[in-house]
């Protein structure tokens, strides 16, 4: 008992503690591509220190809804961090829900996150509210038809037994690479990076996410922030935990939970490293394209699904 | 037991007669109807339940008042079921309905609308426990008649007339293919009775066994409003008076699909696979194009109309999976399925009654139903508000509300659709029906962020939503039940999983109940496979660990950022004062989904540009846009077309002239003549 | 008298009722007509007569003179009052001609020769021959109501199918039962007098008795 929760709360602190490295790995590497010496490797974490201290600053015309929305966005995806296999199989919690549920607690969040964005009545926030909506109802089918070709292999939707099913060896067959592919798709739509969102903006021809954000300030604007790093990590671990969970810990002693570890934090940050790369190497796709680009996304699935089928491989 | 059932009846007879007794007095005349159809809801509730979880069957029998038909009615499982949803509804809607009748004070016609919705209640009620085809068919038209009156209450709107007229016809071209099918069952089995014609049925050759297939679904499919039977249905339901329509979407448009379910599973058994493919696509299509249409839509209440089409179209995603396991011989697989639907459809009565009411108390407060009309109820009407939230909440899948069990459950049954039936278009199309479904979820997500969003938050975009006042206690209180029931049945599945133990064993041959681990209240659901490993899902873990999460975050934030302080200003908006008309409107909001699904919507937009003598200097600039009804337009208007073309050939043999009738009678004597020689 | 002077005299009466349709839908003179018709009743009168005298039954010298009053005195004058009070003297709207009508008539009694079955009209039944011009009475009647546009001339083909009616029954089963016979003057006693009262109205709304008029009633 004592033991579960201890991996519970390990766990959860692990998630948030490095999710803003993350995010800072890849600011760092973007901005080493782009020949700039960028901030440090931990300035995600100062930013979000300095926003907990500051006092806020709160639209008059909002409503308890846009006061909330951070705490829910966090609760959603603390939740979620507790479905969601890292560095270990062992999920004390794991029973509570499955990979469709983990979907959900994301549309949970989001869908307060566009309430807050209406809250205050700004053309701004209303615009990025709409967009993420259109964007998010886009991804979801093409998400679940990726995860869903491979959970079908498995017999289970639940995510520590997908990956403990293949952790044993690396599976390298055509359904699971088109069906990676399709979810690698949708982790960059997820995540709102470049080619279908630009994090680093505010100008309001290209924002969604930070769009939402604009009114936000002090201890919420931290919240938000802190969220959207850990939703980030959420998203990979999702995305290296059900096709590649080679090394992870399937049971709950020292050695296997230090190779866990160290293979989860590498394969995360080689994701980050990667989308860096995209970052710098494409432009923001003009926004009616991004369906096209998760149409894509959604046929790789489905021939995932056909080539497990009918082609057996 | 039999007592009870005569009382329901009989408080539902004397709610009507008195709410008509009483019609001068409105005050007593709003009272009493729905006093009485609270406490006949009470009644019916109490005995659904009592049935439900002591698996017996209740028969009833009036007696004999006319030869030949003897009036049976029977309560089993499935029946009772659908009557713990009437009563549970009827009962929100009772009280809601007490506040919301002061609407129509002062308009003389209180004691018809009483009388109306009692007899509306119990129409319903007759429908769902009917053991006897005649007295099924009679409710069945009864409820149609009635609801179309309903429909009709405020018909001095050319809008209303028209909606009720395409209502009546839509609703007798089903009870066509219904009595059509009926027909056939009793020629072949020459029984009226349901039980007994189950057993002939059976034994029908699959042919005749599609035809009646067919024909009912086309018939109840016609009632329950899946695409592209559906366009009476946004017209009807936003017509008729807000807590009419909750019961109309509510549950009306579920007695489809009780009778679908009755004769799918109880009389023809067995059928074919292609049943369970076509309700399934079926579904898809519903579900998607509801949500599509009701995202294009700027009024509260069609939006919700839409959207029960969407939700009809998940309930035929279980339905329909269901089917194709009970023909593949895997009963327990079934049972899931089906649970799937039933919860679903249980939890959409829950929501989108609850959303009809809400609707209805903005339209009271604001006397508007045009979501760009409104804005910032959030403040002048806050327990609405916080209803209706919980109400978008539940119908967009989101945890841990109940919309999220059910759809949760649906996801497992077409996944479970693929995994373990070895028909391979079945394995594709199951996941893609589950992809579908999830792009449903995100539509639906969508739509209910436009249409809380935009109704309640921000500022009010006109005089009547910025003078808008609290809805009366009892309008909050009816609400108020419902939403706690979104909250209560998404937390505690194992509840309905109970209740619906024995419908899933009577029909599909399995129960559910057994499958839960950890007994009735920590509520896993297990569901076995192949492969021996479980999936499992606990919507009471995911509550409790989503509540406790939020206290933790409190104690981070604070931890970490110590005591910081808030103070209020204005919205930045580029150095200008904020004014409503800058705000976004749900037109704009759902722009994007008009342009990324231009295929399915065909949208037009005109911008009418007038200037002051230049070019430069605008005086005004209107823009519209709309979306092709592309049912209404290559569906129903060449059949419409067609139809008139051919009555006005008829017509031309109608001349009016007396000489050219009898012309027509001298030819049929001689050519009768020449015939029997 | 002999039996097979009355089967004489019934053929040549029968053959003298067959004349009349053809007299009728041959002219246009509206009182001609009606004199037409009331000889048919005087025919028909004859006939019954005849069939009571052979029985020797009390009730079908009855239904004769029922017959003479009504459909000899009552009807006639009836029409003529109509024809006096509407001012109308010939029916000059035929929707096909004369010629055409008479051809067509003509074929209409060769086809109810050839229908009638064979076994009632060779003399197996006493007075056989009654049934098929009793038949043609009634298409010709009828005909004569498709044809002609005037409400009066209607009546008179009314007139005319009912007493291919009474022909039937007094040719086959020598005088139906009083009391059918007495409901079937009434019948007509009645129809004949609502329809004499129509005719009348008719024309007041239209200024015409031309019943294609009554189209325009149409929706």
């Amino acid at each position: 008992m004592t033991s579960k929760i201890a991996i519970v709360i390990g766990q959860l602190l692990f998630v948030m503690a490095l999710a803003p490295l993350l995010s800072g790995v890849i600011k760092k590497t973007k901005a080493s591509f782009q020949t700039r010496q960028g901030p440090g490797f931990l300035q995600v974490y100062r930013d979000i220190y300095k926003w907990f201290h500051k006092d806020s600053v709160i639209s008059e015309h909002t409503s308890w809804i846009f006061i909330v929305t951070p705490y829910i966005y966090f609760s959603a995806l603390f939740v979620a961090a507790l479905l969601i296999p890292t560095f270990t199989t062992v999920q004390p919690l794991g029973f509570a829900g499955d990979v469709i549920a983990v979907i959900y607690l994301f549309a949970l969040g989001r869908f307060f996150m566009s309430l807050a964005g209406l809250d205050a009545g700004s053309a701004f926030g209303g615009m990025a509210s709409s967009r993420e909506a259109a964007v998010s109802s886009v991804i979801e089918p093409a998400m679940m038809l990726a995860i869903f070709s491979v959970a079908l292999v498995v017999g289970s939707t639940n995510l520590g037994i997908i990956s403990e099913t293949f952790s044993s060896e690396i599976v390298f067959n055509l359904s699971h690479i088109l069906a990676f592919m399709a979810m690698a798709v949708v982790t960059v739509a997820e995540t709102g990076r470049i080619p279908v969102d630009n994090p680093d903006t505010h100008l309001e021809l290209t924002m969604v996410h930070e769009g939402m954000l604009l009114e936000y300030s002090g201890k919420e604007l931290a919240l938000m922030m802190w969220g959207a790093s850990i939703k980030q990590l959420l998203v990979y671990s999702l995305l290296v935990n059900v096709f590649f969970p080679i090394g992870i810990a399937n049971n709950f002693d020292f050695i296997s939970i230090l190779i866990g570890l160290l293979s989860f934090i590498s394969k995360v940050f080689f994701v980050g490293i990667i989308v860096a790369v995209i970052e710098t190497s494409f432009v923001k796709m003009r926004f009616f394209k991004i369906p096209d680009l998760l149409a894509g996304a959604f046929m790789l699935g489905l021939l995932s699904l056909v080539s497990n089928y009918v082609l057996g491989r | 037991m039999t007592m009870i059932w005569y009382s329901t009846i009989g408080l539902l007879l004397t709610g009507g007669l008195l709410s008509l007794f009483f019609r001068k007095n409105e005050v007593y005349s709003n009272t009493a109807a729905y006093l009485c159809s609270a406490f006949a809801a009470l009644c019916s509730g109490f005995l659904a339940i009592k049935i439900l979880l002591t698996n017996q069957t209740l028969i009833v029998m009036l007696p004999k008042v006319l030869p030949y038909t003897q009036v049976t009615m029977k309560i089993d499982n499935l029946a009772g079921y659908f009557i713990l949803v009437i009563s549970v509804l009827t009962l929100a809607v009772s009280v809601y309905s007490f506040g919301y009748g002061q609407e129509y004070f002062g308009k003389g016609k209180i004691g018809q609308l009483g009388f109306m919705f009692n007899i509306f209640i119990l129409t319903m009620l007759l429908v769902v426990t009917a053991n006897n085809i005649l007295l099924f068919l009679f409710a069945w038209e009864l409820m149609s008649l009635v609801s179309f009156l309903l429909v009709l209450y405020e018909h001095e709107y050319i809008k209303v007339r028209n909606a009720g007229l395409v209502y009546l016809i839509m609703t007798h071209i089903g009870s066509l293919f219904l009595v059509l099918g009926f027909l056939i069952m009793y020629q072949q089995t020459g029984s009226f009775e349901f039980d007994q014609l189950a057993v002939g049925v059976r034994q029908l050759s699959p042919e005749l066994k599609n035809i009646i297939f067919i024909f009912m679904l086309i018939g109840f499919g016609t009632k329950a409003g899946i695409v592209p039977l559906h366009v009476w249905l946004p017209r009807a339901h936003p017509a008729a008076p807000s807590h009419v329509s909750a019961l109309m979407s509510g549950i009306m448009i579920k007695t489809a699909l009780y009778g679908l379910i009755r004769v799918l599973f109880h009389m023809l058994g067995s059928g074919s696979v292609w049943w369970g493919v076509l309700i399934l696509i079926l579904g898809v299509i519903s579900a998607l194009l509801g949500v599509l249409y009701a995202l294009m839509e700027q009024d509260l209440k069609r939006l919700l109309a839409f959207s029960s089409v969407e939700n009809i179209g998940i309930i035929f995603l279980g339905l329909g999976a269901a089917i194709i396991f009970k023909e593949h011989g895997t009963p327990m697989l079934s049972a899931i399925a089906l649970t799937a639907g039933l919860y679903h459809l249980f939890n959409h009565a829950v929501f989108k009654s609850l959303l009809f009411m809400g609707a209805g108390a903005v339209h009271m407060a604001t006397h508007t139903r045009k979501i760009n009309k409104l804005g910032g109820l959030i403040k002048t009407m806050p327990w609405t508000a916080l209803f209706f939230l919980i109400g978008s909440a539940s119908i967009s899948v989101l945890p841990p509300f109940n919309g999220f069990v059910s759809e949760w459950l649906t996801f497992q049954s077409l996944l479970a659709l693929s995994f373990n039936i070895s028909d391979t278009t079945i394995k594709i199309m199951a996941p893609v029906a589950g992809s579908a479904l999830a792009l449903t979820g995100g539509l639906v997500a969508a739509c209910f962020i436009k249409a809380f969003g935009i109704s309640f938050l921000a500022l009010p975009r006109s005089k009547n939503a910025e003078k808008a006042r609290e809805v009366n206690l009892s309008m909050r209180i009816g609400m108020g039940i419902l939403a706690g029931l979104c909250i209560l049945m998404g937390i505690f599945p194992s509840l309905i999983f109970r209740l619906l133990d024995g419908v899933s064993l009577s029909l599909a041959g399995a129960g559910v109940y057994g499958q839960l681990n950890g007994g009735a209240w920590l509520s896993v659901l297990n569901i076995p496979n192949a492969s021996g490993k479980g999936i499992s899902m606990d919507s009471l873990s995911l509550g409790i660990l989503l509540v406790l999460a939020i206290p933790v975050v409190l104690l981070i934030t604070r931890f970490i950022g110590g005591r910081t302080k808030r103070s209020k200003d204005e919205t930045w908006n580029c150095g200008k004062t904020l004014i409503p008309a800058m705000e976004y409107t749900a037109t704009s909001f759902s722009n994007p989904i008009r342009i990324i699904f231009r295929y399915i919507f065909w949208p037009s937009q005109d911008i009418i540009k007038e200037d002051k003598g230049s070019p430069y200097f605008t005086k005004s600039i209107k823009y519209r846009s709309r979306i092709t009804p592309v049912f209404e337009e290559y569906l129903y208007r060449p059949i419409n077309w067609a139809v008139i073309y051919i009555s006005d050939k008829m017509g031309s043999v109608q001349s009016g002239s007396i000489h050219i009738y009898l012309t027509y009678i001298l030819a049929t004597i001689i050519a009768l003549l020449l015939f029997a020689r | 008298m002999s039996l097979e002077l009355i089967k004489q005299i019934m053929d040549i009466l029968i053959g003298l009722i067959l004349v009349t349709p053809f007299l009728v839908i041959g002219s246009r003179r509206l009182v001609f007509c009606v004199k037409i018709i009331a000889l048919q009743a005087v025919l028909l009168t004859a006939v019954s007569m005849l069939m009571a005298f052979y029985t020797q039954e009390a009730e079908i010298y009855m239904v004769a003179g029922l017959t003479f009053i009504i459909k000899v005195l009552f009807i006639p004058y009836l029409l003529y009052w109509v024809i006096k009070k509407i001012k109308v003297k010939k029916d000059t709207m035929d929707f096909i001609g004369t010629k055409t009508s008479l051809i067509l008539a003509g074929m209409l009694v060769i086809l109810s020769f050839t229908i009638t079955p064979q076994a009632l009209s060779k003399g197996d039944i006493m007075f056989g021959n009654s049934i098929p011009v009793a038949i043609s009475l009634l298409f010709l009647g009828l005909f004569e109501i498709i044809t002609r546009k005037q409400a009066l001339m209607q009546v008179i083909g009314i007139l005319m199918m009912e007493n291919g009616l009474y022909l039937v029954g007094v040719g086959t089963t020598y005088g139906m039962p009083l009391v059918v016979e007495l409901g079937i003057f009434l019948d007509i006693f009645v129809g004949a007098l609502i329809m004499g009262v129509l005719t009348f109205q008719i024309n007041r709304t239209f200024d015409s008795i031309d019943t294609n008029q009554l189209k325009n009633l149409k929706g």
